[in-house]
């Protein structure tokens, strides 16, 4: 499996500089947390990595291949997935046609579609829901079709925007039994989360984005107890279980 | 190509600009507050046209006598049409906002020529016939007063909406709907209050061209579009924008005129158009984020 | 049980066929162009449907397609004497050019919504005012097809039965077009795209590939009924083919009847034109006055029911089955 490879990528918008010089890599198989206070940049690198936007200098490398410069539906095609921080379902479509809108990107046949539709549906939960239409779903359960969307692309890494946003801590919980499980199914992931918990329980690694730089990186106990990672939290908005 | 030709193009064009800034910047105002794309603008322009021809006629005074009349009527329509109808799908999809106000114009254009048929009227006013020749331009009387007209009921426009407290109530609802709300600001009425304003200005400056122009029931599409031409190009949510958009138009649509045969006048403006909505739709001046 | 259910599905549908089939041999010949206007915008509807309905890209200037393909059969046919047939087909290879031209400019540059709907108006606009100072296109006075009485080989026949059957034939092609389309994976992709963008980028979807093959299938569609019209009313000009009017017209149907499905176009239709004849005999005048009508129609529908007749029907049976779950 290929890694991916983030160098020296900056990005701004008008004269606010979004992201400053930002390296990192990907190691197969492992949960990378991100991050980082509000407007770190943690979302912007997602954008940057799946092809929303493009950056100013820097290199993105998917093995030995370039993704600057590819549009999000052929960065997708190359195996990296993700979901959007605020949900983004296909509302007037049923919830079973959510799911095979996104699996139709590796298979052909409508037969073929519906089964892997199907099977998708069962592995998130949501297959006594699959006539409904996606706006008639609580916010968890949107959450969820909307894994199975981008599980659907066959992806080799998956970027979650702040899945866990929003949800009662019993949903949190089994979330992260999701996104675990979905690691064990071989993706790598990236997650971005605002709960310092949830990261300490799920990441194998975090990177910690502060004014769209990287202020510490490493294995979660470390980087709790980082100087610069505490300065940045201090009078923030920073919930501990 | 007669230079004096090509200035004489240029200051008609920017005497009819000053008209089209009235009814653009009306416009901008609709779609500023409600972020409505407006299709019945120009049929209101009509309406006011109309309001204007029959007063005139029936109480045989001057057409701009009848301005107050005029807008205050479709104030008034514009109000209601906005309140009981228009501000029921306030949260709806844009284009059914669209489809919303093109089947008000439709109903409008065509109950008008149902009532007044398609026969073009004009009015015939004296007192503002002719024209102010210096050295080889003419400048044409009506015209003229028609560009003072607009011009002033812009300034007033724009002083409305950044002195008076309701104009600052419009701005700030256009702004931040649901801060305003928390304010104390109703929406609902703010936003009948701001059609209706558009409304009212926009058939004054269809009583103020009553005097050289043809008076058509089909007459709001031609405006109706202009104006969204205009405002796309001076940058939708933008005053100024709208208003010098205008002038820009007017004068492109005069030299068009005499720069290419038949009604080929438009197609510089849809020329415009089109390249500003592909190149730069955030307009000349716009700072709306498309 | 099976059995009954089966043949009574056939019955019906056998009937209707029949019904279909004999109606204009025992209608009177104002009947029958009632029907022809029906099936007509329900054609085009479901044409547009697929560019506006189904990917979500709202059109407002569908008589760019339909202008192109009068013109071009029209023209084939008084100048080279070329039969509208494939006169037809020439012209929708032109509304598929078109469609790129459009397509390519508004979609690379992102065009959405209501500036899209805008700019489509402004082309066809463009192409209104060309065909107006174009002497090829006979300007204002546009251009009188000759009449050539019953020549079926030529696309023209002095009984509508003729054109009935045609306009039917193109209609069902176009139902059926739709229907593939709404079952398999580009109906799934052109609703992902209406539905987000972004989000179908996300799982793979090329949105500009697929919103310009729907504008080439919408334009080459559209551009086959402009040969109709100009075939069965025999006259042609720029208003009546490039005109915002039309682009109305077109769209009038589908979001009436319900966008994004495969019937709203033929509900729309089947709605608004007894309502159109009727308006035009009670109140008489002059040629328009049922727009009025239409425009009250618009209105109340995009209040009432902003999905259309169909999409309301819909909403009602899902509501009546959940109620059933309830009453368990």
């Amino acid at each position: 499996m290929p890694s991916l490879k983030i160098e020296n990528l900056s990005k701004s918008f008008g004269g606010l500089t979004a992201i400053n010089r930002v390296t990192f890599q990907v190691r197969e198989g492992e949960i990378l947390g991100l991050i980082g206070p509000n407007g770190s940049g943690k979302t912007t690198i997602f954008n940057l990595i799946s092809g929303f936007l493009t950056p100013d200098t820097g290199s993105i490398h998917l093995g030995e291949e370039s993704l600057v410069g590819l549009k999000p539906h052929q960065i997708c095609k190359r195996g990296i997935g993700r979901t959007f921080q605020i949900v983004k379902p296909f509302s007037n479509l049923s919830v079973m046609r959510n799911v095979r809108a996104a699996v139709f990107n590796r298979e052909r046949t409508i037969s073929g579609a519906n089964r892997q539709s199907e099977s998708l549906l069962e592995f998130v939960g949501l297959w006594p829901k699959r006539n409904e239409y996606a706006n008639s779903l609580t916010l968890v359960e949107r959450k969820r079709l909307e894994l199975a969307r981008s599980l659907a692309t066959h992806p080799k890494f998956l970027l979650l925007d702040e899945v866990m946003a929003g949800l009662t801590p019993v949903e949190q919980q089994q979330m992260i039994e999701l996104v675990k499980k979905i690691r064990e199914g071989g993706i790598t992931i990236i997650v971005i989360e605002h709960t310092m918990r949830i990261i300490m329980t799920i990441a194998d690694r975090i990177l910690v984005l502060c004014f769209g730089e990287i202020i510490a990186q490493g294995v979660p106990r470390d980087v709790a107890q980082d100087p610069n990672v505490i300065k940045s939290y201090l009078g923030e908005k920073y919930s501990f279980a | 190509m007669d230079t004096n030709i090509l200035v004489q193009a240029i200051i008609s064009g920017l005497l009819m600009g000053g008209v089209y800034a009235l009814v653009a910047v009306s416009l901008n105002l609709i779609f500023g507050v409600m972020k409505i794309i407006n299709f019945a603008h120009g049929v209101f322009m009509m309406l006011g046209m109309y309001f204007t021809y029959w007063v005139s006629v029936f109480l045989d005074i001057h057409p701009y006598l009848s301005l107050l009349i005029s807008m205050s009527a479709l104030f008034v329509v514009g109000f209601l049409i906005q309140y009981g109808l228009i501000n029921r799908i306030i949260e709806a999809p844009e284009h059914n906002q669209l489809l919303l106000t093109l089947g008000i114009a439709l109903f409008f254009e065509n109950l008008a020529l149902f009532l007044w048929s398609p026969n073009y009227r004009m009015l015939k006013v004296t007192t503002l016939a002719g024209a102010i020749h210096v050295s080889r331009l003419m400048f044409s009387t009506p015209r003229m007063v028609a560009f003072g007209a607009a011009l002033t009921m812009t300034i007033l426009l724009y002083l409305f909406l950044s002195k008076t407290d309701w104009g600052k109530a419009i701005r700030a609802i256009s702004q931040d709907r649901e801060g305003a709300q928390v304010i104390g600001i109703n929406m609902k009425i703010i936003y009948s209050l701001a059609f209706g304003i558009g409304s009212a200005c926009v058939a004054a400056a269809g009583t103020m061209i009553t005097p050289f122009f043809y008076i058509t029931p089909t007459v709001g599409m031609v405006f109706v579009i202009l104006a969204f031409v205009i405002v796309v190009l001076g940058g939708l949510g933008s005053f100024w924008g709208a208003f010098f958009g205008a002038l820009i138009v007017g004068i492109a649509e005069s030299l068009g005129e005499v720069l290419l045969p038949g009604s080929l006048k438009q197609v510089p403006i849809y020329s415009i158009f089109i390249l500003t909505l592909l190149l730069r739709p955030k307009g000349l001046l716009g700072k709306k984020h498309v | 049980m099976f059995k009954n259910r089966i043949s009574k599905i056939l019955f019906l549908w056998s009937g209707l066929i029949l019904i279909v089939i004999l109606l204009p041999f025992v209608l009177p010949s104002y009947f029958i162009h009632v029907l022809i206007m029906i099936l007509f915008y329900g054609y085009l509807g479901t044409s547009w449907n697929i560019l506006g309905g189904y990917a979500g890209q709202f059109s407002f200037g569908h008589a760019a397609f339909f202008g192109i393909g009068a013109y071009a059969s029209t023209l084939a046919f008084v100048n080279w004497n070329i039969t509208p047939w494939i006169g037809m087909v020439f012209g929708g290879l032109l509304g598929m050019l078109l469609g790129l031209l459009i397509g390519s400019l508004c979609f690379h540059y992102g065009l959405r919504g209501p500036y899209f709907a805008l700019a489509t108006l402004a082309f066809s606009e463009l192409l209104r005012l060309i065909s107006l100072n174009l002497d090829l296109t006979g300007k204002a006075m546009g251009i009188l097809i000759p009449l050539k009485g019953d020549a079926p080989l030529y696309f023209q026949h002095e009984s509508k039965i003729f054109y009935y059957f045609v306009i039917l034939l193109m209609f069902i092609g176009a139902l059926w077009i739709t229907r593939r389309i709404d079952g398999g994976k580009i109906g799934d992709y052109f609703s992902a795209i209406r539905e987000d963008e972004d989000s179908a980028e996300a799982i793979g979807v090329n949105t500009f590939a697929y919103k310009l093959l729907a504008i080439l299938i919408s334009g080459f569609l559209t551009a086959l009924g402009g040969t109709f019209y100009a075939q069965y009313f025999l006259y042609i000009d720029p208003a009546i083919t490039f005109g915002v009017g039309n682009s109305i017209e077109i769209f009038l149907r589908p979001i009436v009847g319900g966008m994004g499905t495969v019937y709203g176009p033929i509900i729309g239709a089947l709605v608004l034109g007894p309502l159109g004849e009727v308006t035009r005999e009670m109140l008489g005048g002059y040629q328009g006055v049922h727009l009025m009508i239409y425009g009250a129609i618009l209105v109340s529908v995009i209040i009432f029911l902003p999905n259309g007749i169909y999409g309301w029907f819909r909403s009602l049976k899902k509501r009546r089955k959940d109620q059933k779950l309830c009453h368990l």
